[in-house]
């Protein structure tokens, strides 16, 4: 799934210049809910929203972590077999991430790994169901370079993953061209 | 790589303990060097100062 990053990290990364608006917004979103502490993003790649939210960051794509790497530590690394001790990060953030996983399911037990005891899995995501998700589909449809290859899901689906390992304490959204466009979930660890 | 980062990781594999060789550093990161897994030997290279933590078949897939 990420060799479709490779070779394209800067045609990604302009994406955040040419839509500041709507990344300022998901940043203030995250930060309301993203705890003190280590915190690690899975799925870093290049680097924007780890900056932010002061995250190290892990990707499987080599060319997105070299401009990652200019603004936040990186590792390269597979979601499903994180490199990590088990329990030292107080949350993981996954934004923008679950609709590349090839194995959420996985992903998010490994991620529970890694977290500590009552430490905290951060969810961005645009819903399936939701106006830009439906556009997004749409554009995957028609080849679009990378959401071709996304799978995205509904709120109801994320819950599904995160199944008995995680409990939602905490859903916000905000608007990009119409309400519910980008969720915050913040789960705490069972 | 900051050296300081050795505190967390560990192998993606069997999630042993990683010990550092380092072949070049400046004084603020390891540039180019390996990690090393304590329990099984598995060796994880570390290239412009970025460690590949991919399991070793999907790093030797590409």
């Amino acid at each position: 799934m990420w060799e479709v990053f490779e070779g394209k990290a800067l045609e990604y990364d302009e994406w955040y210049d040419r839509n500041e608006e709507i990344f300022v917004k998901e940043v203030e979103c995250l930060k309301k809910i993203v705890p003190e502490g280590l915190i690690l993003e899975v799925g870093v790649g290049t680097g924007r929203f780890a900056e932010k939210l002061s995250a190290i960051g892990i990707d499987a794509s080599l060319d997105m972590l070299k401009v990652a790497k200019k603004r936040v530590e990186v590792v390269r690394g597979d979601a499903n077999s994180l490199p990590f001790k088990s329990e030292v990060f107080d949350a993981v953030l996954l934004i923008v991430t679950i609709c590349f996983l090839e194995n959420p399911k996985k992903a998010v037990e490994e991620i529970r790994r890694v977290l500590k005891k009552g430490g905290y899995l951060i969810i961005g995501f645009v819903p399936k169901n939701s106006a830009l998700g439906k556009l997004y589909e749409e554009k995957g449809k028609r080849g679009h370079r990378f959401y071709s290859v996304a799978k995205f899901y509904t709120l109801e689906e994320i819950k599904e993953i995160l199944n008995k390992n995680f409990e939602i304490e905490q859903i916000s959204g905000i608007d990009v061209i119409s309400s519910g466009d980008f969720l915050c979930v913040k789960a705490k660890r069972t | 790589m900051r050296k300081k980062l050795l505190d967390i990781l560990a192998c993606p594999v069997c999630k042993g303990d990683l010990k550092l060789e380092v072949k070049e550093e400046n004084e603020e990161e390891v540039l180019e060097g390996f990690l090393i897994c304590d329990n099984c030997n598995e060796k994880y290279p570390i290239e412009e100062g970025i460690p590949n933590l991919l399991p070793p078949e999907l790093r030797d897939k590409l």
